[in-house]
């Protein structure tokens, strides 16, 4: 449903094209996708889905939303922004209102819906976000990290995005609240068939949730492939910074010691019973 | 010998309404030399301890020493932040100058030492959290893992006997997270500087000689990360969780697969599993 052709950015434009923080990317993002994006520090991960919110206007490069080509920039950054929702690296940075609710409810009241209709809109964001009603109150800045990606979350759930974007949204939070998050959204794309594209540091948490990963580095679109492709190789992704998840690495000790277990497991209950078959067919 | 000492340590942030108490009762000791990870779900109070060190803020009730040195006792407050130095999460908040070696020397300004000896302790600190080639660079233009690293260098340019970070990996990429981890141990193990870690992070707390578990402000474990992971299922019930390659262990058990050992890394891990199937194989040649 969107599409980049050739997309660049750069923050600068008086420097030359090293400078360019998003290199020449092509990319799809379909309906309904779980899609993870990993790459460095600074490899342009930010950069990328902020063009994709349609939040900055690429240097060059086309951009289709619903195979539509728009030849006008802002033509597409409206339909972008009302398709694309986007939840911030630093939640801070986009929460405002006195309180919980006044920011939850800033979205869908801007759309033009009645009292009613954004109450509801509010309770329904809020409840899928895990956010409790009890914090309504609240001004979001007395919050707890946590908390606060939270109302970021059902703030950004409120304008019923058909892509949400989060940005590295589990750094700082407990194991806990990590494996809560994940089956958020989950539910959400499964309620919603909403794209997800998730943005992370953590290989384990992309192994287990993407269905697809995005590589990027130093701006470029490095890899684009399954997730059982994109952690078959080792070497590559350190290359730019990057490591298999933990229990891939145990796989290929096994299987350096005479096991042969597929390495696209990514679950450790899946992969014990694997283990166990083998030990069993070894007795 | 105790490097931090905590006596029924109690604090809470008084709020009028609701005076929660965030650390209750704490009893820690923590020996010269040693690396304790601090681990506990959001909340449980593991900054309010690591400001604690540091004498950002002070306790409520009880009393904590570091380096026998009272932190409530304001005389010898400077002498105290120069022995127990902190690093935070947020690579681009702790960084102040626009040259790299500037930024080290910075902490170094108020000393009374001449400008040989600073440059002797900067380059040292530089080299000991491997930027020393990046000496001359602006630090914005570096990566999250060099500019933590850049942080660690400041504060062992005051020569600290003891590093308190909290989640200083939690916003890095798995490289930096590495260099970091890296950078800590070494500093311990060659320079024996006394390391308290918070982390969320597992598998960087499984690298610790002792793991403390908080949970609303008490010490809910306190042992080896061997022992303290073995309590899987306790720690899940505090928002917490174990290695993959510690709960790979713990699932093949539950299907009634005989390791006995607690494993922290992939290579233990799978060290035991394959020594499970060559005790099949010799059981069955017998
Ligand atoms: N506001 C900005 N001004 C100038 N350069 C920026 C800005 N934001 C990001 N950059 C640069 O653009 C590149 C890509 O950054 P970013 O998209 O934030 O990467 P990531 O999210 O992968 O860490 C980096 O080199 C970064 O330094
Ligand atoms: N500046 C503050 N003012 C009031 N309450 C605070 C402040 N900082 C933390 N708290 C509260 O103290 C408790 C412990 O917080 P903290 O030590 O930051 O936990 P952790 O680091 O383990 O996530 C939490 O309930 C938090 O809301
Ligand atoms: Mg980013
Ligand atoms: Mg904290």
């Amino acid at each position: 449903m969107i599409e980049f052709k050739n997309v660049s950015y750069s923050y600068n434009d008086s420097i030359g094209d090293n400078a360019a923080a998003v290199k020449d990317i092509n990319l799809k993002i379909n309906k309904g996708e779980f899609i993870g994006v990993a790459g460095h520090t600074g490899s342009g991960k930010t950069t990328v889905a902020q063009i994709l919110a349609g939040l900055i206007k690429p240097c060059g490069g086309t951009i289709l939303v619903d195979g539509i080509e728009y030849s006008d920039y802002k033509a597409a950054a409206r339909v972008l922004r009302s398709k694309v929702g986007i939840v911030f690296q630093y939640p801070e940075h986009q929460l405002f209102e006195e309180t919980v609710y006044r920011d939850i409810a800033f979205g869908p009241k801007n759309k033009g819906l009645s009292e009613e209709e954004t109450d509801k809109c509010v309770r329904r964001s809020a409840a899928l976000a895990h956010l409790k009603e009890e914090l309504f109150e609240k001004s979001p800045f007395e919050l707890s990290g946590g908390q606060k990606r939270r109302v970021a979350i059902a703030g950004v759930l409120a304008t019923e995005p058909e892509v949400l974007i989060l940005d590295e949204p589990a750094a700082g939070l407990d194991p806990s609240g990590r494996e809560r998050l994940w089956g958020e959204l989950h539910k959400i794309r499964k309620e919603q068939n909403t794209t997800i594209i998730l943005i992370s540091h953590s290989m384990e948490d992309l192994a287990q949730n993407a269905e697809r990963i995005i590589v990027l580095n130093n701006g470029e679109k490095y890899k684009d492939d399954t997730v059982s492709n994109i952690f078959s190789d080792a070497a590559l992704l350190k290359k730019c910074g990057l490591e298999i998840p933990e229990i891939t690495k145990v796989i290929k000790l096994l299987n350096d010691g005479g096991m042969n277990i597929p390495e696209n497991i990514f679950d450790i209950t899946k992969l014990s019973d694997v283990i166990c078959q083998r030990l069993g067919a070894t007795l | 010998m105790n490097i931090i000492e905590t006596k029924e340590l109690s604090f809470s942030y008084k709020r009028e309404n609701d005076e929660k108490v965030v650390l209750d009762g704490l009893n820690i000791d923590i020996k010269e030399g040693s690396f304790t990870a601090i681990i506990g779900h959001n909340g449980s109070g593991k900054s309010t301890f690591a400001k604690h060190i540091n004498a950002i803020l002070l306790p409520c009730g009880g009393s904590i020493t570091v380096c026998g040195i009272d932190t409530s006792d304001e005389k010898k407050l400077y002498e105290l932040r120069k022995s127990a130095g902190m690093v935070f999460q947020n690579p681009d908040n702790q960084i102040v100058a626009t040259i790299v070696e500037e930024d080290v020397a910075f902490g170094l300004e108020n000393l009374a030492i001449d400008r040989e000896e600073m440059h002797r302790r900067v380059e040292a600190a530089l080299k000991a959290v491997n930027m020393y080639e990046h000496r001359k660079r602006a630090p914005h233009l570096l990566s999250g893992g060099q500019k933590q690293r850049v942080a660690i260098a400041g504060i062992l340019a005051m020569q600290p006997r003891c590093i308190v970070l909290d989640e200083p990996t939690a916003m890095l990429d798995p490289q930096g997270r590495r260099e970091v981890m890296d950078t800590i141990l070494s500093l311990n193990r060659e320079n024996n500087i006394t390391i308290v870690l918070i982390t969320h992070y597992m598998d960087e707390a499984a690298k610790a000689d002792r793991v403390i578990v908080l949970d609303k402000g008490k010490v809910r474990f306190d042992a080896p990360p061997r022992e303290v992971f073995r309590e899987e299922e306790k720690l899940r019930d505090l928002g917490l969780s174990v290695p993959d390659s510690t709960a790979l262990v713990h699932a093949l058990r539950k299907k009634g697969i005989n390791i006995e050992k607690e494993t922290l890394t992939p290579k233990e891990c799978a060290e035991e599993i394959l020594s499970v199937t060559v005790d099949i194989r010799t059981r069955l040649k017998r």
